[in-house]
């Protein structure tokens, strides 16, 4: 073999060697890209756990509530039987999207919040363990469910953001990854209105 | 003691540098000169540290911490997680640490100590000599009270974007201009959403990027690039502040200096400064 033609072989290999490097490194990008969409997709099911989790907990507390303050309830029938007909939707909406549900559990939320300033204003209710046992956990329950709909809404987002940008759109099409495959567990739109204070004339 | 094995030295080595080194060893005039001058010495250094200890004693205790001379002993036993340090990604474990100050308060430990970085110089940008000082950190390490994943909070920095394969996952949060200027890496992410709210992400916008923050277990450590114990109450106030928007369950207040050690500390601090 001559001079020449060993050059041509090395020269031949170089180049090889370069397009099999770019390969596997694309190949890698590629398997990172699709396990990151993967990750997100398992983010966004575990923290809609914690979700449901914490929402079950509220569906539970408010019956024990209610037959807490049931006996003081001489001018407030109204306000329990609006808390009892939301939680009995809530339960019955348990099968539906993150979006249907955020309306009716936001109502409800609100409407439990409220029952619980409207009977803090009777002094023997104030003095029932039982009472203040059960509106400090309603308390700690509403705290974590607005973590974990801010930590479900911000994995969404991120999963979104992955479906949608380039370049991992692309692996995202292959892998059958959608946006719009999981909803934002949004507030309710009246909760966004600016409150309109009136000071009168 | 000291003083009198490098007095006879020192008295050669001087003696040496007059006769243009032809000395070897110390002889009996380099000792009989050497012993009491290192003792000299000696006496005049041991008394200038046990004053710079007697000053930082004094202003600890009237900030209601107490000076430890044994740092590294106190810090391990007045913090009861103190042994996970050597998980954390922020804290200088081979750095030269000096100042320590320790408290414990409802049964919760705290440690401050100023560290020195083993290698990494700060540039001297006031003049045009060369003389760079070593990198000095304050590092304030309490116990947090309730057990979180890891999660690091620091100034955003260029190499941040390079996520290594098994490292910590970026996290990243609703407010962009919070995502430029800090990065925050965790493990659990939950945790890091939790106690990073929208409270916190203000306060740490609004005190700017001079800190450092780190959650593992039942550990906390917040740093700043503080370089005197006299800047401590900055330090301590700063966590105050942070364990004060961080919500109780996740990081129980934490009142590192107490309403009138502050006033007092404040003060004093003033004094000493003018």
């Amino acid at each position: 073999m001559n001079m020449q033609a060993l050059v041509a072989l090395s020269g031949g290999a170089t180049v090889a060697i370069i397009i099999g490097a770019a390969i596997v490194l694309l190949i890698i990008i590629v398997i990172a890209m699709y396990n990151k969409l993967v990750r997100l997709r398992q983010s966004c099911k575990e923290s809609w756990s914690d979700i449901d989790t914490e929402l079950q907990r509220r569906h539970d507390l408010i019956p024990n509530l209610i037959e807490t303050v049931k006996g003081y309830a001489t001018h407030e029938k109204s306000v329990l039987e609006e808390v009892t007909n939301l939680r009995n939707q809530a339960v019955a909406d348990k099968d539906k999207g993150p979006a249907e549900r955020a309306k009716v559990e936001d109502q409800l939320g609100k409407a439990a919040g409220g029952l619980v300033a409207t009977f803090e204003a009777y002094p023997d209710l104030k003095a029932n363990q039982n009472f203040l046992q059960l509106q400090t956990e309603l308390g700690e329950t509403e705290t974590r469910i607005a973590r974990a709909r801010r930590f479900y809404n911000a994995n969404v987002r991120d999963f979104s953001n992955g479906v949608q940008m380039f370049p991992s759109s692309i692996i995202a099409g292959m892998g059958g990854f959608k946006d719009g495959e999981f909803e934002f567990f949004k507030a309710d739109d009246s909760a966004r209105e600016a409150v309109k204070v009136d000071f009168g004339s | 003691m000291v003083g009198v094995v490098i007095g006879p030295f020192l008295v050669m080595a001087i003696w040496a540098s007059q006769t243009n080194g032809n000395a070897h060893w110390p002889s009996a005039i380099d000792i009989v000169l050497g012993i009491p001058l290192g003792l000299l010495l000696g006496y005049a250094v041991g008394l200038g540290m046990q004053r710079q200890r007697l000053k930082m004693q004094r202003w600890a205790n009237a900030r209601g911490w107490t000076y430890a001379r044994h740092g590294k002993s106190a810090l391990h036993s007045k913090v009861s997680h103190a042994e996970e340090l050597k998980h954390f990604s922020t804290y200088w474990k081979l750095g030269i640490k000096s100042s320590f100050m320790t408290r414990r308060v409802d049964g919760r430990g705290a440690c401050i100590h100023l560290a020195t970085h083993a290698n990494e110089k700060r540039k001297n940008t006031k003049n045009s000599f060369n003389n760079d000082q070593p990198k000095c950190r304050t590092f304030l390490i309490f116990d947090g009270g309730t057990e979180c994943g890891h999660v690091v909070i620091h100034p955003h920095h260029m190499t941040d974007a390079i996520d290594l394969p098994g490292g910590m996952q970026s996290i990243k949060f609703e407010l962009n201009e919070f995502n430029k200027q800090w990065t925050v890496k965790g493990t659990d992410p939950k945790s890091a959403y939790d106690r990073i709210s929208q409270k916190t992400i203000d306060y740490l916008m609004q005190h700017g990027t001079d800190y450092a923050i780190e959650f593992k277990g039942g550990l906390v450590v917040v740093s700043s690039s503080a370089a005197n114990y006299r800047s401590f109450p900055t330090l301590m106030g700063y966590a105050t502040g942070l364990t004060r928007v961080i919500a109780d369950d996740l990081l129980p207040l934490f009142e590192f200096l107490e309403h009138e050690h502050a006033t007092e500390a404040s003060k004093d601090t003033r004094a000493e400064n003018t």
